[in-house]
């Protein structure tokens, strides 16, 4: 067996557990938005969500060096052999950080760890956007224009990201007023509204870019 | 690569992302629908959440079929060609339509007797699979590739799970309506609760065999028996 297959086994499972957990986010967000449920009935569809959630996001983080071992698989990678391990590394420290980001939420030190995490993501499109548009430029790092090309829309996809977590910064204290008052209020659900239906075209579009970051990896188009 | 060609292996593999990724909110949610201490309501409807998420799964297993053998056929591997293929892409419209249908008439009186042609369409297609593979790999190569046959064993097995999902979770279900309509009583939790419990051993069994079968087609061993 190759160990190739192994790893686009891996990055399609992650595909999985990223686009395809999606769906049950965003579905859960019709109904969290429902005034007419009782507080109880929108706080556990909030929970579900949120549970679901957590897959996306950690899943963001390995595909990257997942990908890198894969691109590495074909010999069209920058970063070859024992180098890869500098990413695996990385992911799993980011991994963690983010754990940690979450944990903290709501809090003082967790609205800066959430600021060093986006300073983190920045730093990372710029890496990734340069990166792919040397290679069409020049013809490196990337060995290919169809990896460049995936690269590039992953920067998009985690710009995307950075929009989610910019609209829905106040989340937390919006649905905790949820939690916390007794009965909602029309200022209450006009919040709720509002961050849903902001949040909404970053979600559809970061669809579109894995869709078609997908459909790159599948036909590999030369150009 | 072809165009059509690439957009039905692009397909197959959306399919097989939202068969297994739709499927974690269904699993996590039903713990929620079946907890004692949530109120009713909230279980009615995380029910209804659940039902709808897992319309995902429920589609992408009746499209795979034709779009996996669409994939076959494209290679020379599979039997189902011309005629017969362009009859299974219309089997696969009319089931789905029809697994569609039962999820949205729910007090239709027909639903009992469409539920039933369902369950029986289930039984015909694992078992045309599972023989037809089976003869694949013991007696004549009729699917191209050993790999293939095997995949197409475990598509069998995904449905059959599916089967033993309606069978053992039946009665669960059943005791989940009677919660609703009469109330919570421990006996009536514990056996809905047991009822959930068969049917989530199935529903993992489907998750490993989905998986497997993914692997199996991107790995593509070549073996003989």
């Amino acid at each position: 067996m190759e160990w190739q297959a192994v790893w686009i086994f891996l990055h399609v499972m992650l595909l999985v557990y990223w686009l395809g957990a999606d769906i049950g986010v965003f579905y859960c967000s019709f109904h969290i938005r429902r005034a007419d449920y009782s507080k109880e009935t929108r706080l556990a569809v909030l929970r579900i969500s949120g549970f679901i959630n957590q897959f996306p996001l950690a899943v963001g983080i390995f595909i990257l060096p997942v990908g890198l071992q894969l691109a590495d698989g074909l010999g069209l990678s920058p970063i070859r052999d024992e180098w890869l391990l500098i990413p695996w590394v990385l992911a799993v420290a980011w991994f963690l950080f983010n754990l940690r980001v979450a944990k903290k939420r709501g809090s003082p030190a967790g609205q800066r760890l959430a600021r060093i995490d986006i300073g983190i993501r920045v730093a990372l499109i710029l890496i990734l956007v340069v990166s792919a548009i040397w290679t069409f430029v020049a013809g490196e790092p990337w060995g290919a224009n169809w990896i460049a090309l995936k690269v590039l829309i992953f920067a998009y996809v985690l710009t995307c990201g950075i929009g989610i977590r910019v609209t829905y910064r106040n989340a937390g204290a919006v649905f905790g007023k949820l939690a916390d008052l007794p009965a909602t209020t029309p200022e209450l659900e006009a919040e709720i509204r509002r961050l849903t239906k902001a949040v909404k075209p970053w979600v559809l579009t970061l669809w579109a870019g894995l869709v078609v970051m997908a459909a790159v990896g599948i036909t590999q188009p030369s150009f | 690569m072809d165009f059509w060609y690439s957009l039905l292996v692009f397909s197959h593999v959306l399919l097989f992302v939202y068969w297994l990724g739709g499927d974690l909110g269904v699993f996590y949610g039903s713990f929620t629908r079946n907890n004692p201490k949530v109120d009713l309501k909230t279980r009615a409807t995380i029910a209804k959440v659940c039902a709808d998420i897992d319309m995902a799964p429920r589609t992408t297993l009746v499209l795979i079929a034709p779009i996996g053998f669409s994939i076959a056929a494209y290679h020379g591997w599979s039997p189902i060609v011309g005629t017969w293929l362009v009859l299974l892409w219309i089997f696969s419209a009319a089931w789905l339509f029809l697994v569609w249908w039962q999820h949205l008439a729910h007090n239709s009186p027909k639903k009992a007797f469409w539920t039933k042609i369902d369950l029986y369409i289930r039984w015909v297609a694992m078992a045309s699979l599972v023989l037809s593979a089976l003869y694949s790999l013991f007696v004549m190569p009729i699917y191209g590739q050993s790999w293939l046959a095997l995949k197409v064993l475990i598509y069998g097995g995904c449905i059959a799970c599916g089967i033993g999902i309606r069978l053992a979770g039946k009665p669960g279900f059943m005791m989940f309506q009677e919660i609703l309509r009469e109330g919570s009583t421990p006996e009536r939790e514990k056996a809905m609760n047991d009822g959930a419990r068969n049917a989530r051993r199935f529903v993992k069994g489907i998750w490993a065999l989905v998986a497997l079968a993914a692997f199996i087609g991107i790995w593509k061993p070549d073996f003989t028996f």
